[in-house]
């Protein structure tokens, strides 16, 4: 089983570090529906300052670490019913969370958030849906895009 | 699959930005929290297990890193700590899996290195020392270049490196020439990019570890170098101590503690030309082998430095592992006899002794001979006065006849430096002061010419005018100026001031009267000639009596009656009372913040340090004479010094002729000042004052700053420094008034050529001599490049071979190179393109705060008398209490008279009676004046 992790993540690793091209690509915030533009007042702060933040890339970075989860392991079907529910589910999980958060924050300007709190954000949510496996390649890309740097992308 | 407790600590995060990650690859990077985090988080959610804590397990990973007090941490120990956390966090299972995980990758990477083939044609047959040969295949070589370009920037890949130095490899070669030919191919590549220093550096290193701690880099890997340093630590104290190298007394010391705190990580930070300098001459050496073997590596070395100085506290050893901090991480160094002797049997720490001979047959003899043989055997440098002995023609009561005067006297204690070497490593060396007034003064100019009687010449001693602003006043009004017998004025010497003034008017009415002898000349004429000798023999050199005495905290109990050998120190001194100083400087570029501003913590935090040590050196110090015995232990001083200015310019990206240069100045030297003061104080809180405080300045209130006022009184001028500060001082004055000081004196800025080299810093407070300069010692010659310029010239794009070979053929200068920006040329100059009015405004505002004087160089590329008396009448009137060497173009390139000079400047003004150009120099006198000897360090070494 030991030697079963290492493989693993060493697939893995191989799956992150394939550039984005050469993956398939699938509109995993499609199955967000009416929720699809469905945004709590939430702003982003990278480098370059601050802007605002879609609950659809949530979908997508978890639909990514997905495909990289499905690639290492060889799987044929990625976007299959069963991957769609798990990023729609926990895409909203996340929302509720955030919105959660802003309930907390004081009346006023919109909370800001971090990349890498976002992160840990989806992180959570994938572990509350008992998808270790998907946080586990979620944290792999990250690492691959140099942690904080890593940047959510349509 | 259990996970931990769930309970964790918050933790507070921890600076982590001084820590660098050493990776398997050797690449060194900058540490990364969240990296190590984001591995902690894999393990957890391998084991299907929220990954929460990563976050609190990673941060006291990164706090564990932080308290190992270390420059460079390797990716192996980190891992440890990763392993160990999770343990003590709970998380058994995770670290169970993280430990197998481990293993798995070390498997798999042990079995990709076996792939590596040995290429035939690297295969050398190579000769050991009994004869017997053995095939060379070179993975020892690969082993030190993978060490030693851990963390560069080198333009050159790991094979071209290889390849050059495998460069006059020939079979059949001994296992000795094997090694001098690697380093020599090393060395070799210093000028190609700035980091080749440090690369070269680390693989004398890796020999250097192979002769002292039995590591060897085919056998061993890099990470084991802390584990030998550790096992080999008490077997070094022991054999040091069996074979007499070192004090039996540090071996009751726990060495279990001090082993644990060597950090050979910081090794990395050596350039060659450091490590060289200490491989050379500073690291103990076992002879009693049939091969000499060093004992030392540079860690055990600064290690038994600070053992020997903290040995003698109780509990030393966080005192010692303080001080060894300190060294390592280049924050500070001690003077040369310390870093010697410290530890030693033979504790001679002081590096510079002040004496003063009396007008008797037995004071010369005694005081001026032989006492001063006995200083110079144990390795001090001497400075004295000998204005007290009468002048030629004076009556000698006991005989009835003419004395000769002070200069037979004067060329016997020339010979007496010869005599007796120093310790038997180097030439006794020592400075003969002489005041204007003595009747000899016109011969005592003389003593360096080459030309005339050499009965009345002294080619190896050095001498200094000790010049009373009377003179200077005289001078400058163009007034007659009185030369009289000493004898027959005997308490001139000891007066200053006014005092001196008002005696000197009275003893030149008594020659009106003809009661006594006096010869009067034109002022002007004698200040013409003490310049043009400087210039034409480099001696002697121009120091201000009453600057010295007036702003002296010891006024009250005695008279300071010349500077010392490297003109920094100004004590007092007289029958019964020889001045020593230990010295120590600040390295000013470790104290600055990336953006180059002062880190006013770091810097208290190391001054405190190291005042403790200096004053330590105080009681474990060997003194060799009486005299100097009680007047250390009378008045305690101490001179803590600085290095490293030019470097921190450069690294405030300032031009040293700038305003902003001549402010930093005086910020800097004031806060050193300011905590100096402040840690001498609170150790008189805890030891008690020094002896004769009782009086002193100090115990008056009055601090250093507040006596140029004092000097404008009594000279009745204005002094040429802006009076302003920027620190509180009033607590200072407070410990102070309420505890005392520990030390008569603190500060003294001393000439640091050989220890800046080791420290990789600037010498103290010098500007740039060249950018590029050939550097030769025992081992041969090498290049050495200034790092900060490369860096720049790669920003800019301008940094390849050709402008490498043009600042080789323009002698490091970059005016003449075209397309380097303005800008870079202006930050970039070297000392005589520096004008003097800076390097005076600078000294001056740093004389300000300093309690003693400063060795300060002055630089005039082509010398004329008129410039010449305008740069010296202003160090005087910018209050400086001293000057050093006067650095002229002409005498400095004259080693390079027989080969083609690029630069040499006209010496068509030279205040010559003879053309210069024909000049003859002696062997010594071209190293004195020589910037090439300058850098050698073959001047004053004491106070280095």
């Amino acid at each position: 089983m030991r030697n079963t992790i290492f493989e693993e993540d060493r697939l893995l690793t191989k799956a992150a570090e394939t550039p984005r091209e050469n993956k398939p690509r699938f509109d995993w915030a499609e199955d967000l529906g009416e929720n699809r533009f469905e945004i709590p007042k939430v702003r982003i702060t990278d480098g370059a300052g601050d802007r605002d933040f879609h609950i659809a890339e949530v979908a997508e970075v978890i639909g990514e670490a997905l495909t990289d989860l499905m690639i290492s392991r060889e799987e044929k079907e990625i976007y299959t019913p069963q991957n769609r529910e798990l990023v729609v589910e926990s895409s909203r999980l996340v929302a509720s969370r955030l919105i959660e958060r802003l309930e907390q924050e004081e009346e006023g300007g919109a909370p800001r958030l971090s990349f890498d709190d976002l992160h840990k954000l989806i992180e959570k949510a994938l572990v509350e849906n008992d998808a270790y496996d998907v946080a586990k390649s979620l944290v792999f890309s990250r690492s691959n895009h140099g942690g904080g740097q890593w940047t959510f992308t349509n | 699959m259990g996970g931990g407790n769930g309970h964790l600590p918050t933790s507070a995060r921890v600076d982590s930005s001084l820590i660098r990650l050493i990776r398997r690859s050797g690449q060194v990077v900058p540490w990364n929290s969240s990296k190590i985090e984001v591995a902690i988080r894999k393990a957890f959610l391998s084991l299907r297990l929220d990954s929460e804590p990563a976050v609190q397990v990673s941060d006291a990973v990164t706090r564990r890193a932080v308290e190992t007090g270390q420059a460079f941490i390797n990716i192996e120990d980190v891992q440890d700590f990763v392993q160990e956390e999770l343990m003590k966090h709970g998380f058994f299972k995770v670290a169970e899996s993280y430990i197998l995980y481990r293993a798995r990758r070390r498997v798999e990477r042990d079995s990709n290195d076996n792939q590596h083939e040995v290429r035939q044609d690297s295969m050398i047959v190579v000769q050991k020392k009994d004869g017997s040969t053995f095939f060379w295949d070179g993975l020892d070589l690969k082993k030190r270049i993978a060490f030693a370009t851990i963390g560069l920037d080198l333009c050159l890949s790991v094979e071209q490196i290889e390849e050059s130095l495998r460069r006059s490899i020939f079979s059949e070669i001994t296992e000795d020439d094997l090694r001098k030919t690697i380093i020599l191919n090393a060395k070799t590549l210093i000028e190609r990019d700035a980091d080749f220093a440090k690369f070269a550096a680390r693989i004398l290193l890796t020999y250097l570890y192979e002769e002292v701690l039995n590591w060897d880099v085919a056998q061993h890997s890099i990470e084991e170098i802390r584990t030998f340093h550790a096992k080999e630590f008490k077997n070094y104290i022991k054999r040091g101590v069996e074979i007499k190298r070192l004090d039996k007394k540090l071996l009751k010391l726990d060495f279990n503690k001090l082993a644990r705190a060597i950090d050979p990580s910081a090794d990395l930070d050596f350039d060659y030309l450091g490590i060289q300098t200490l491989y050379d001459r500073y690291l103990v050496v076992d002879k009693t082998g049939e091969t000499p073997r060093r004992l030392e590596t540079p860690q055990f070395f600064w290690m038994r430095v600070s053992m020997g100085i903290f040995a003698h506290e109780e509990n030393p050893e966080e005192q010692i592992v303080a001080l060894y901090n300190l060294y390592k991480s280049r924050r500070f160094c001690s003077s040369t006899p310390t870093l010697f002797n410290s530890g030693t049997p033979h504790s001679q720490l002081s590096s510079c002794y002040l004496y003063k001979v009396d007008d008797t047959i037995e004071s010369i003899m005694y005081r001026g001979i032989a006492e001063n043989a006995f200083l110079s055997k144990w390795a001090g440098g001497l400075g004295g006065s000998w204005t007290s002995v009468r002048g030629t023609g004076s009556h000698i009561a006991g005989t009835n006849g003419e004395s000769q005067g002070v200069i037979p006297f004067l060329k016997m204690h020339n010979d007496q430096l010869c005599a007796v070497n120093q310790g038997g490593k180097r030439k006794g060396s020592g400075c003969a002061y002489l005041e204007t007034w003595h009747c000899d003064i016109l011969e005592f100019l003389e003593l360096r010419k080459n030309t005339g009687d050499d009965r009345r010449r002294t080619h190896d001693m050095n001498t200094a005018n000790w010049i009373p602003d009377l003179f200077m006043k005289r001078m400058e009004s163009r007034e007659n100026w009185t030369l009289f017998r000493s004898n027959e004025v005997p308490d001139l010497h000891d007066l200053y001031g006014k005092a001196f003034e008002e005696k000197y008017v009275a003893y030149e009415a008594r020659v009106e009267k003809g009661e006594i002898w006096g010869h009067s000349i034109p002022a002007i004429d004698l200040w013409k000639s003490m310049l043009k000798l400087l210039f034409e023999t480099g001696h002697p050199w121009i120091t201000f009596k009453d600057t010295c005495n007036i702003r002296s905290p010891q006024d009250h109990v005695g008279v300071i009656h010349s500077s010392n050998l490297c003109t920094e120190i100004t004590l007092n001194t007289g029958a019964d009372e020889t001045a020593v100083c230990n010295l120590g400087s600040v390295v000013l570029d470790s104290h600055l913040t990336p953006e180059g501003e002062i880190d006013y913590n770091k810097l208290r935090d190391t001054i405190r340090i190291a005042i403790r040590a200096l004053d330590n050196v105080i009681d474990v110090n060997f003194y060799p004479t009486e005299a100097a015995k009680t007047s250390n232990s009378r008045h305690r001083p101490i001179g803590l010094g600085v290095m490293g200015l030019q470097n921190s310019l450069f690294v405030k990206d300032v031009s040293f002729t700038s305003e902003e240069a001549v402010e930093f100045n005086d910020e800097f030297m004031e806060a050193i000042c300011y905590y100096a003061y402040e840690a001498s104080s609170d150790l008189a809180n805890e030891r008690g004052t020094y002896s004769s405080y009782r009086g002193s300045k100090w115990d008056r209130g009055i601090l250093p700053q507040d006596t140029v006022q004092m000097l404008e009184e009594e000279r009745g001028e204005k002094v040429d420094v802006p009076k302003t500060s920027k620190m509180d001082w009033s607590t200072v004055r407070k410990k102070i008034a309420k505890h005392g000081m520990r030390n008569s004196n603190v500060i003294a800025i001393a000439p640091t050529a050989t220890i800046s080299n080791i420290m990789g810093s600037s010498p103290c407070i010098e500007p740039t001599y060249k950018n590029i300069f050939v550097k030769s010692n025992l081992s041969g010659d090498f290049m050495v490049l200034n790092r900060f310029l490369v860096n720049d010239l790669k920003k800019e794009g301008l940094w390849n071979r050709e402008m490498s070979d043009q600042l080789k053929y323009f002698d490091g200068e970059l005016g003449p190179i075209d397309g380097v920006p303005k800008h870079i040329k202006e930050k970039y100059l070297t000392a005589f393109d520096v004008s003097f009015e800076y390097v005076l405004s600078a000294a001056a505002r740093r004389q300000k705060w300093i309690d003693q004087s400063q060795s300060v160089n002055l630089f005039l590329g082509t010398p004329d008398l008129k410039s010449l008396s305008h740069m010296y009448r202003a160090a005087w009137r910018k209050g400086l209490k001293t000057t050093y060497y006067l650095r002229t173009l002409g005498a400095s390139n004259i080693e390079k008279a027989t080969v083609e000079l690029k630069k040499a400047k006209p010496l068509a003004d030279a205040p010559s009676d003879e053309p210069s150009a024909k000049k003859e120099f002696t062997d010594a006198e071209k190293k004195a004046c020589s910037i090439e000897a300058m850098l050698n360090g073959e001047e004053c070494e004491a106070c280095q």
